[in-house]
């Protein structure tokens, strides 16, 4: 697990780089990590600042860099990471129709990220939902172990925070409705204000703190979504398809977002988030769950030979001329889906091997990846 | 703004309920509208509207109710308006401990003053009234018009003698005297002898007292102290007790004091029990009228205190002038009649009963209206007009004093603010539903409600016609109702009823949750009462009817309520219910 203090290295390397968006996010999280209210207010000033005055990146690295050597000289202690949800064979049945989920088992602990993916119709949302004790299941058991013990069944729902695919509509403006959910979650007083301006600045929403639901975009709602639900400090975090509606862009920076915040050093969480953008969440995901008509699936359960490496590719040339470049005794089998080509190797050939040889021979390539160890091998 | 901004800004960091509520503002406003309301009812309160309008019901007259309506509506459309924006259980927020009731209440208060504004109203307008006298004057002018009233004759159709002020001892009481024999011996025949030796009562016969009797005004009375007494309640029979029959040397001079009153407006005076309690003082049934002031009256006729009366007459103008009374009496011109009898001189009166215009300038115009009103009158009436007629505005006078004397005892009957509170009670309940309901759900179970109540009514017409005379359609409406919160528990704790049928019932319990204890008192109390017959003679309970004291009125608000609350304590279980 990373220490507060190479956070703060990490976010001094974003600003030596010249990731300035990143690295102020990533200094953001630094600053929730103290639960220290002037440090919060430190941070708003600045982002104020930052947002009214525009400055040179020199001059915010400079005065950034005065901000971090304050935050080194902080002691913030991480807590334990124990379990937050143990589920155990649990099963759902529909009774129309033949579907059924499960048996699934997770579990999940502080500071981890857990993907679930599949195809449309394979219990994703189904098991999310049953996890945010929405859903009744037929068999099997989940515990939750937080941190305050003979929770009512209203008492727990609070504590698990599940954001739907489709968020439904809030009325006024943002930032009252933040206050007004920090408030409920015994946010009051300055340390309301406080919070809620640091969940919009983390969160990115400074410039549209006043703005109603109307007035965003869906990445800015989900955004606000996800700023709402972290001023509830959640323990455990379930989405479900955080990353529909989003550009490529805010879905990369939501789920950085994501991964960052179950890696918080005060108040570490676990994730359990569902998407179709296989490869985003397998990037950030510590585990990834794969549902093939509602049980969970393994890479090795698929029926291949081991020692192959597979590669999904688009190129600009015909199947033949595909053929000729990879060469009959490196390829396996070339699948076409119509628009992406299936390359089936020889693990010796090895990835980079076929790539060469596709150079080599002059293919236009459009896109290219080793998806062996991907669950997009799943969904073939 | 900015101001409220900050206030605004502390309430939902600090007390989000009262932000969501928005509790001070919609209580501020509504104060805010009782206090215009009271200004407003000060401000059109004149002497016209004290003559012509009971004030305790003007706010119901008034153009007055309707601005109110049009306020309350968009008063409370706009408080809805950023009421829903929030909704903290939706969200599966933490809530504070009774956060329903604190939310109840945050909503049913505000609203209670904002409907109410009847109140203030109803308070200005006796603000007002109180401007135009002291306690004293009040007291003063009340007798002025008591010891004036029985000089004055107001009503051509209450040539009545029921009202005479009889000479001492006081109060008398007079029976005409007819020989009939027969009459004396029938049994409905209602007047008795006490024998105050026996204490049996004996048939009076008015003929064995023929030397006692009076000769007045053409007739031969007997003055007798009489009471009326109830022998069979039950049957409704009663008796005039007759004590003692007074004879002629006991009455100071009958004959020539004997004043007739035709009023039927006298007012009381302040008494022990009965400040300023006003009742019409008619059929001479007011004791206190013959106990105060009879005396007096007697004092000056005996007495030839001539002066008194005129000047009580007299004052009697000044009231009525100054409280724009219509009145158009010459004190002189009564005095002849009473000293004299002049019964020539003494022209019929008039009184606004008859017409709305009481000037008569224009004798013609005046024949024309009122011919076209009472043509059955016309002769009479036509004489009226053509002659100088005596008259006050007896309606007007009336209201002005029943006006004034309400300032002086409780105003408001205990039960005026009840229909008030269950206004405010069901637009409570209604904005309630909608903060935790499923929209989808609470359809669904109006249809269902409605069949309900349709097979509940059903229950009602069969037993209704197999003459049955138990309380099946209460027990019908009981189980229905008891069924549904029972089941709706069980579901609730059983965890194996479908959240869309649950989302249904907990529905049909919330509409049900303000009447269900009603319910069950009800039918309790109906089970329970012995008999509630009221005796039509005495006015009082017979059989002892034992209604339990749970029948109250307000009790069955504080049912509504508690109902309400209980329901609450279901909520967060429902919520937290998986589908």
């Amino acid at each position: 697990m990373i220490t507060y203090k190479e956070k703060l290295q990490i976010v001094t390397e974003h600003f030596q780089n010249g990731d300035y968006n990143l690295g102020y996010r990533k200094l953001i999280d630094c600053v929730l990590d103290t639960k220290n209210l002037s440090i919060y207010q430190e941070a708003i000033d600045l982002t104020d600042w930052k947002e009214t005055h525009v400055p040179s990146k020199d001059i915010l690295h400079q005065k950034v860099s005065l901000f971090i050597s304050k935050l080194e000289k902080i002691e913030v202690e991480s807590d334990k990471h124990p379990t937050l949800l143990e589920a155990t064979n649990i099963v759902k049945k529909y009774g129309r129709g033949n579907f059924q989920l499960g048996e699934v088992s997770l579990k999940v602990k502080q500071g981890d990220v857990w993907g679930l993916v599949g195809e449309n119709g394979n219990g994703k949302t189904t098991l999310l939902r049953i996890l945010a004790k929405d859903l009744k299941y037929d068999s099997g058991e989940i515990k939750y172990s937080l941190d305050e013990s003979d929770l009512s069944e209203y008492e727990l729902r609070t504590k698990l925070t599940y954001i739907p695919q489709r968020t439904p509509k809030w009325y006024g403006s943002l930032k009252s409705n933040l206050k007004f959910a920090a408030s409920h979650y015994g946010i009051n007083g300055e340390e309301n204000e406080l919070m809620v301006n640091m969940m919009i600045i983390r969160f990115g929403l400074w410039s549209y703190r006043n703005h109603n639901w109307d007035e965003l975009s869906s990445g800015y709602k989900m955004r606000f979504e996800l700023a709402r639900t972290f001023l509830r400090a959640p323990q455990i975090l379930l989405l479900d398809e955080p990353l529909a509606n989003l550009d490529v862009v805010a879905q990369q920076v939501i789920l950085e977002d994501l991964k960052n915040l179950s890696l918080s050093i005060s108040n570490p969480i676990g994730i359990i988030l569902s998407s179709q953008q296989l490869f985003e969440v397998e990037k950030v995901s510590d585990k990834v769950m794969f549902l093939k008509n509602g049980k969970p699936t393994k890479l090795s359960d698929t029926n291949t030979e081991e020692g192959l490496c597979f590669m999904e590719l688009d190129v600009n040339c015909t199947r033949d001329e595909l053929n000729n470049a990879i060469g009959h005794k490196k390829k396996k089998k070339i699948d076409y889906n119509g628009g992406l080509y299936l390359i089936t190797i020889d693990e010796e050939n090895g990835f980079n091997n076929l790539l060469t040889a596709l150079i080599k021979n002059q293919i236009d390539i459009k896109y290219v990846r080793n998806i062996s160890q991907s669950t997009k091998r799943l969904f073939i | 703004m900015n101001i409220y901004k900050r206030f605004t800004t502390y309430l939902i960091e600090n007390h989000p309920l009262t932000w969501h509520s928005k509790v001070i503002q919609l209580i501020s406003v509504s104060i805010l509208f009782s206090i215009i309301s009271f200004i407003i009812g000060y401000n059109i309160t004149d002497l016209n509207v004290l003559k012509n309008k009971n004030l305790l019901s003007y706010y119901f007259d008034s153009s007055f109710i309707f601005f109110h309506i049009i306020f309350c509506v968009i008063i409370i459309s706009i408080w809805a308006i950023y009421f829903f924006k929030n909704n903290a259980f939706k969200n599966y927020y933490p809530l504070q401990k009774g956060y329903f009731t604190k939310l109840f209440f945050h909503i049913f208060i505000p609203i209670l003053i904002l409907i109410s504004a009847y109140f203030p109203f109803t308070d200005g307008c006796y603000s007002k009234a109180s401007t135009y006298f002291t306690e004293e004057e009040l007291k003063s002018e009340i007798n002025t018009i008591n010891l004036a009233n029985v000089f004055l004759i107001q009503d051509v159709d209450r040539y009545k003698l029921a009202n005479r002020i009889y000479p001492k001892p006081y109060p008398i009481d007079e029976i005409n005297f007819q020989k009939n024999e027969n009459r004396w011996e029938k049994s409905s025949y209602s007047y008795v002898l006490k024998n105050n030796k026996t204490h049996n009562y004996t048939t009076f016969n008015p003929e064995l007292y023929e030397e006692k009797s009076i000769q007045l005004n053409g007739d031969k009375k007997l003055f007798v102290s009489k009471k009326y007494k109830y022998i069979d309640e039950k049957k409704c029979l009663g008796k005039n007790i007759i004590y003692k029959v007074y004879s002629k040397n006991e009455l100071d001079n009958p004959t020539a004091n004997a004043i007739q009153n035709f009023s039927s407006i006298s007012i009381t005076k302040k008494s022990e029990k009965n400040f300023f309690r006003f009742y019409d003082y008619n059929e001479g049934n007011s004791n206190e009228y013959k106990s105060n002031y009879a005396p007096i009256i007697h004092n000056w006729v005996t007495n030839k205190k001539y002066n008194q009366i005129q000047n009580s007459i007299e004052g009697f103008k000044a009231i009525c002038k100054k409280y724009e009374v219509g009145c158009n009496l010459n004190s002189k011109h009564i005095l002849r009649f009473l000293i004299y009898k002049e019964f020539k001189n003494f022209r019929k009166p008039i009184t606004k009963t008859y017409e709305d215009n009481y000037s008569f300038y224009n004798p013609q115009d005046e024949i024309n209206l009122i011919e076209s009103m009472l043509s059955h009158k016309k002769e009479t009436i036509r004489l009226m007009a053509s002659q100088h007629v005596y008259f006050y505005d007896k309606n007007e006078l009336e209201s002005v004093f029943f006006n004034l004397k309400n300032i002086h005892i409780n105003l408001f009957s205990d039960y005026y603010l009840l229909p008030f509170l269950f206004i405010a009670l069901f637009l409570t309940w209604l904005f309630i539903c909608f903060e935790f309901t499923v929209i989808k759900s609470f359809l669904i179970s109006i249809p269902i409600i409605g069949v309900l109540i349709i097979l509940n009514s059903l229950t009602l017409i069969y037993f209704h016609h197999f003459g049955s005379e138990a309380n099946y359609f209460l027990i019908a409406v009981n189980s229905t109702t008891l069924l549904i919160i029972g089941y709706t528990l069980i579901a609730l704790y059983s965890k194996k009823v479908s959240k869309k049928i649950i989302n249904v019932l907990i529905n049909l319990t919330y509409l049900f949750s303000p009447i269900f204890i009603m319910l069950l008192v009800l039918l309790y109390n109906a089970e329970t009462r012995k008999s509630e017959q009221i005796n039509r003679c005495t006015g009082r309970l017979e059989n002892v009817y034992t209604e339990s004291v749970l029948m109250h009125p307000y009790l069955f608000f504080l049912y509504a309520i508690i109902g309400i609350l209980l329901f609450f304590t279901l909520l967060k279980k429902w919520k937290a219910y998986e589908e």
